[in-house]
């Protein structure tokens, strides 16, 4: 609607009385701006950390991660045992932990089954006070046996020893091994891993710089390395180096980086192509620098977030060859060969099996969560969602 | 919010195995009382092991009496001649019949002829030339006649040279050496001479009649034990034709069900590679009398949990125990031990160039006297071992056992040859000869076996020698590779370096240099290189003399001197002698009154199972 001029004439009496002194001018000496933005701008890092910090089990994983690890690192010297130090005497002994004993859990109680009846009262066999009763008799031939209930080490003669998770069939200390095994595994997985990202990067980056003939022939010896069974090239290792953490590491290596390989070669078949990377060029900067500080850095997220992933696959790998019998070398434990060792004997001593199993769940658990966390983190396409 | 529901739900789950694995013993209130009159209710009298405690119903029909047993090997090829796995031979020992065999005669084992007519006859009086007389109506099990011809064809086949069988030696050279047998067996072998089938000791007289002619003197009992073994069972001539490839190099007889027939106990109706393997009673046996079961069932159990989980539900019908199982089942009065016939010896390889001092004898003898056996024998149950002839030899008549002999002869080390202070002195002075400071070893062994004793090894000698000093490392290997890397050291001196090693040999048993052969550089099969030890080996040269070999008593002697040599110059190291240990159901009747023989085993092919 267009305005109407009004004469002043015709201005309501009141208004015709204003003066022109009445009258001042507004935002003098002041300078009128776009209102300010409310938001805040954050780098792409830090918006991941925002972003992966309100996962909350991303961030209960990244705990239990980091106490695993420092229980790995300081667990092995918290008791007086080391790990390949053995006990004849003292072999399969069940947990006894101070503190939770009093509760009646991990008090060094077992079961022993078919134990003669007449051979209670013998103080050799059973010492005073290690029955704690008994039940199911049974007759065999003639022989009345029992399933005595005893405190094992009463019973063996270790009444002042704490084994916490008990001992192994050569009399060694659950506790000093099973961290010890998990300093192991987290080391080959650690060291696996980043071997795999070292050569996975560069060799993809290269493929997928230069493309063509160097990429066609590069990628097709990615394939042919990746039909190889990884048992039947773990075993070859074994058989060249012996086995051991560094046959370990290799076997895991030398396929271990072809999936980086590609997923750095696809990064770089997206971005080389861009305008910024060609300016470069034609600025003369030589390939190392472009592949390096030009297209590399926006391959970082994906990365990072394969390591992550690949850590507990190659704990789990480490774990399921040393399960087979293609593990570390004694007196080396492993979680794996720990495992290996007590399913054997699952039934009569659970704990063998039952602490190593927890370990491992609880290692794979949080490193996939907290890599999943990552993941989603890192997501380009997540950026500025929330 | 998902995943913190994810998380929560398997922390839940973790927790709850936790509440299950911690729950064991200590949550079940243990009955103070026990039941006294249950326990009094069911039969009270001592029953021995060959009796049934569950009388038969007489109103039931009877069911086949099928015996239910296990193996962790499984079998590849059921004819001997290939024969290699215990599965092999467990085949083999069920549906092999030979000319003679430890038979139980009245619940005691007697060696007896078996498809032999009678004993064998010393043509000349020499001891050289034997004749075999068959019985008449010998059949395999589909009906068909076995004479003397079944069996020289059988022989010239078994030491075929263009097949080369791997089990030739026990058909040529095992208790008697046939005349000409190993040679026309090796003609092919580069340098050797051709040698006709007419040269050699086995020869047909008549259609019931065999003749063989050995290489020396053996005696009766030699010629018995010889063709008592089931590496001399006769072959199938029609469906042996059918299996020889076209080039006669190869042969696929015994590689499945349908390309064997069976001359034994049992007929084999079943054979899934790896899983099971069934027979039945084979009614054309030549001693059918003896074979009380209708079948046998074998199945293939890889893990000792699942097979005491199926011995308690009654489906099998033998527990081979281990010290999981030991722990199991306690002080039932089922269990019966037997020493074992292998000592784990630890063999060096004295040709390595990179580690000389193996063929340091002070430091060989270090090595020995540092292992504590008797801590390391508590693992497994078993029982240390000074020398290294097993426990189970008994090379004599009344009984006596060759560790009986060797305690009284007075050449083992006290406290079973474990003198750690010694021990440090002898590994001091080996060092010093040497001109080392440090020395790493590394011990060869098969994964899964005996693992336990290769670390105990590991940290006792680390103890004894100082942890600065000595270093041992293992390198377990699965058994084909183990045993490939031990055979290396001929073209490769340096293959490997020191080794676990157990011979099982069947000689052995009734005579003692029989068990130390291996030990010296004449033994066919060595694996280790044992020419440096030349009085051994002019021990056991001597041993072998004609004047020698057939007097048992001075067997005994060679093999004591033998021993106190090998310990004495620590040529290998024996630790510990295995024990097995095994429990019967109790419907299984043993068809010994002693429950074992020495030559017959358990003789699992004649047991009865009580209804």
């Amino acid at each position: 609607m267009s305005m109407n001029y009004v004469s002043p004439d015709k201005l309501p009496e009141e208004l015709g009385k204003l003066m022109a002194e009445q009258f001042e001018f507004a935002n003098t000496g002041e300078k009128i701006m776009d209102e300010e933005l409310k938001t805040v701008s954050r780098g792409f890092f830090k918006d991941a950390l925002f972003r992966l910090k309100r996962n909350k089990a991303a961030i209960a994983a990244f705990w239990i991660i980091c106490l695993m690890v420092v229980m790995a690192i300081f667990a092995p010297n918290m008791n007086e045992f080391t790990f390949s130090e053995q006990h004849p005497d003292f072999t399969n002994m069940p947990p006894r932990i101070p503190v939770l004993e009093d509760l009646g859990i991990f008090n060094g109680q077992r079961v022993l089954t078919n134990r003669r009846l007449d051979s209670l009262e013998n103080p050799e066999k059973f010492p005073a006070g290690s029955v704690l009763g008994y039940s199911n008799p049974h007759e065999v031939r003639g022989v009345t046996l029992v399933d005595v209930e005893v405190n094992y080490y009463k019973y063996i003669g270790a009444d002042d020893t704490y084994f916490w998770f008990g001992t192994d069939n050569m009399g060694r200390d659950v506790w000093t091994r099973l961290w010890r095994g998990t300093r192991v595994s987290l080391i080959i997985a650690f060291a696996a891993v980043m071997t795999d990202v070292v050569i996975g990067v560069i060799y993809g980056a290269i493929a997928g710089y230069y493309g063509g003939k160097i990429d066609f022939f590069m990628m097709r010896f990615c394939e042919i390395l990746n039909a190889f069974p990884r048992v039947v090239v773990c075993t070859l290792f074994i058989m060249l180096f012996g086995s051991g953490m560094l046959s370990m590491i290799l076997a895991l290596c030398v396929r271990g980086w072809v999936p980086t390989a590609r997923m750095v070669r696809a990064q770089f078949l997206r971005f080389r192509g861009r305008e910024y990377v060609m300016a470069a060029q034609t600025m003369g900067v030589p390939d190392r620098a472009l592949i390096f500080r030009h297209i590399l850095p926006n391959s970082i997220g994906p990365i990072i977030t394969r390591t992550m992933v690949a850590i507990p696959s190659a704990i789990f790998t480490e774990s399921f060859l040393a399960y087979i019998g293609l593990g570390l070398a004694p007196p080396e434990p492993s979680i794996g060969t720990m495992l290996s060792a007590g399913q054997k004997v699952l039934l009569q001593y659970p704990h063998l099996t039952l602490f190593p199993a927890l370990a491992i769940s609880i290692l794979m658990i949080a490193f996939n969560l907290f890599g999943n966390g990552l993941r989603d983190a890192l997501d380009p396409t997540q950026r500025g969602q929330e | 919010m998902k995943r913190a529901l994810a998380l929560i739900l398997a922390l839940t789950m973790v927790m709850a195995l936790v509440a299950c694995g911690g729950d064991k013993p200590t949550s079940s209130t243990p009955s103070s009382t026990p039941d006294k009159s249950a326990a009094t209710s069911t039969p009270t009298e001592p029953s021995k092991p060959s009796e049934p405690e569950k009388p038969a119903e007489p109103e039931k029909p009877a069911e086949p009496k099928i015996y239910k047993t296990y193996t962790t090997s499984a079998a590849s090829n059921a004819y001997a001649g290939i024969a290699q796995t215990t599965g092999d031979i467990d085949i083999q020992t069920r549906i092999a019949g030979t000319l003679y065999k430890t038979l139980p005669i009245d619940g005691k084992a007697v060696l007896s002829p078996l498809m032999a007519a009678e004993e064998p006859i010393d043509v000349n009086g020499d001891g050289v030339t034997w004749t075999i007389k068959l019985k008449k109506d010998l059949k395999w099990e589909n009906g068909e006649p076995i004479n003397a011809d079944t069996f020289v064809y059988s022989w010239k086949m078994a030491l075929d040279p263009k097949l080369v069988l791997g089990k030739a030696s026990g058909v040529a050279s095992n208790q008697i050496k046939v005349l000409n047998g190993m040679a026309y067996y090796q003609q092919g072998q580069e340098g050797k001479p051709a040698v006709a089938w007419e040269d050699v000791g086995i020869k047909k007289i008549d259609e019931y009649t065999l003749q063989i002619t050995c290489e020396a003197q053996v005696t009766k009992v030699d010629v018995m034990r010889h063709f008592g073994s089931r590496l001399t069972c006769p072959i199938y001539q029609p469906l042996w034709e059918q299996c020889l490839s076209a080039d006669g190099t190869t042969t696929t007889y015994g590689s499945t069900q349908d390309k064997i027939i069976s001359s034994g106990p049992f007929k084999l109706t079943n054979w899934v590679i790896g899983a099971v393997r069934e027979f039945e009673k084979n009614e054309n046996y030549v001693r059918t009398d003896l074979v009380k079961l209708d079948g046998v069932k074998v199945t293939v159990l890889e893990d000792s949990g699942t097979a005491m989980q199926m011995f308690d539900k009654g489906e099998i019908h033998i527990l081979s125990m281990g010290t999981a199982a030991l722990d199991k089942y306690g002080d039932d009065p089922r269990i019966m031990y037997n020493p074992a016939r292998v000592v784990y010896n630890i063999e060096f390889n004295t040709r390595n160039t990179e580690k000389p001092i193996l063929n340091n004898e002070t430091f060989r003898k270090a090595l020995y006297y540092a292992t504590n056996r008797e801590e390391m024998a508590k693992l497994t149950n078993s029982i240390p071992s000074t020398g290294v002839v097993g426990a189970r030899s008994t090379p004599s008549i009344d009984g006596t056992t060759f560790r009986q002999m060797a305690a009284k002869a007075g050449y083992e080390p006290a406290n079973y040859g474990y003198d750690p202070t010694l021990a440090k002195q002898l590994f001091d002075q080996a060092m010093k000869d040497e001109g080392l400071e440090t020395l790493e070893l590394t011990l060869l062994g098969v994964s899964g076996k005996a693992e336990s004793y290769a670390e105990y090894l590991q940290e006792n000698w680390k103890n004894v020698f100082g942890a600065d000093k000595f270093k041992l490392n293992l390198n377990l290997l699965p058994s084909a590779q183990n045993s490939a890397a031990r055979k290396s050291w001929k073209d490769d001196p340096n293959g490997y370096e020191i080794c676990f090693s157990t011979w099982d040999l069947t000689a052995g048993d009734r005579n003692a240099v029989k068990a130390l052969a291996p030990f010296t550089t004449g033994a066919s099969n060595r694996n280790a290189p044992y020419d440096i030890h030349t009085e051994l080996n002019d021990l056991y040269a001597e041993s072998q003399l004609p004047e020698n070999r057939l007097d048992q008593d001075k067997q005994n002697e060679f093999a004591l001197k033998m021993e106190q040599y090998i310990i004495e110059h620590a040529v290998v190291v024996p630790t510990v002698n295995n024990v097995t240990k095994t429990m019967y159901a109790d419907n299984v009747i043993l068809p010994l009154t002693n429950g074992w023989d020495i030559d017959m085993g358990w003789g699992a092919e004649f047991f009865d199972l009580a209804q």
